[in-house]
């Protein structure tokens, strides 16, 4: 099934910075509707007044990590199955395992390229 | 012999000859001697001061160097996207080749969010140092001004005898309060 380029994806990070590049990142690869949220209680309240197709969350945010996003995002009935990219520069493995059970879909390390960000965008969506 | 010394040979009683005995002391009294000399070099070190005339402006300059790369790396931004847009106004062959060139630009941005996060570790490093000085200082009663501070430490950020050098925000002068100095007809 092909993926819909016009689906909502909501960014998350609180670097502005990093926020922008993700953004024009998914723009380059086509993607027309991109939210952002700088932590993960903003993003909450995003996720409950609209419908979004893809999470995309950087870890190390305060006052809610992205960490404590995905938990809130995986036991909410109506948002539990959006798939769910974790972005961090933090790449050791019991992180990774943390996020994996969790529920994170994919993982991606920081400093990342256009390339990865698409196959990570690829693996939880499909190709495109 | 000292009393002190006295009781601590009969507590070595149990070593095999006296001549042991003797150099047991003479290795504790090394010892305190070591340990004397430790608590007068964390004395003279004085952690108010420390965090003023070191501590505190290293983390600002730290901070500045965070700040300038998030500016600079906001006009390369700028600048790339003003170039993605006008990619619509080109053939598309040259168009996609720009647009590849653009990509790699924002990729290479992602250098700010790490450096960040590295200088941001820095700095967290820099004040539990300084936390722990402050606490060792407390506990041998160092206290604030019992010892001049040593001579030999000097400030690497006292450039009074030097030009300014990197200026943080605000501070200093700006080109144009220079050129208006230059213009003044003085």
């Amino acid at each position: 099934m092909a993926v819909d380029m016009k689906m909502n994806v909501l960014i998350v990070d609180d670097y502005a910075t990093m926020l922008r590049i993700i953004k024009n990142l998914l723009k380059q690869l086509n993607f027309e509707n991109v939210d952002e949220a700088t932590d993960g209680s903003k993003a909450l309240q995003m996720l409950k007044l609209k419908d979004y197709g893809l999470i995309i969350s950087d870890w190390n945010m305060e006052p809610m990590t992205g960490l404590d996003l995905l938990k809130e995002v995986r036991k909410d009935e109506k948002l539990k199955k959006i798939p769910f990219i974790m972005v961090t520069a933090e790449s050791k493995t019991e992180n990774v395992v943390i996020a994996k059970e969790a529920g994170v879909s994919n993982y991606i390390v920081k400093p990342f390229n256009a390339d990865t960000l698409k196959g990570k965008i690829a693996s939880v969506l499909g190709a495109f | 012999m000292s009393d002190s010394d006295t009781r601590v040979g009969g507590a070595a009683a149990g070593l095999s000859s006296a001549s042991d005995a003797v150099a047991l002391m003479a290795g504790i009294r090394d010892l305190s001697s070591y340990i004397d000399g430790m608590k007068r070099e964390i004395a003279s070190v004085s952690p108010d001061q420390m965090k003023s005339t070191l501590i505190d402006p290293a983390t600002n300059e730290l901070d500045a160097t965070v700040e300038a790369t998030a500016a600079a790396t906001n006009t390369i931004m700028d600048v790339a996207e003003k170039l993605s847009a006008l990619t619509s106004e080109m053939p598309a062959e040259q168009g996609n080749k720009v647009m590849d060139c653009v990509t790699q630009i924002f990729e290479a941005c992602t250098f700010q969010d790490i450096t960040g996060q590295r200088i941001r570790k820095v700095i967290s490093a820099m004040r539990a140092i300084e936390q722990r000085i402050s606490s060792l200082a407390a506990l041998i009663d160092a206290g604030e001004g019992a010892v001049q501070e040593k001579p030999g430490l000097a400030n690497p950020f006292d450039q009074s005898g030097l030009l300014n050098g990197p200026q943080m925000s605000g501070k200093g002068h700006t080109q144009a309060s220079i050129d208006d100095l230059f213009s003044s007809g003085s």
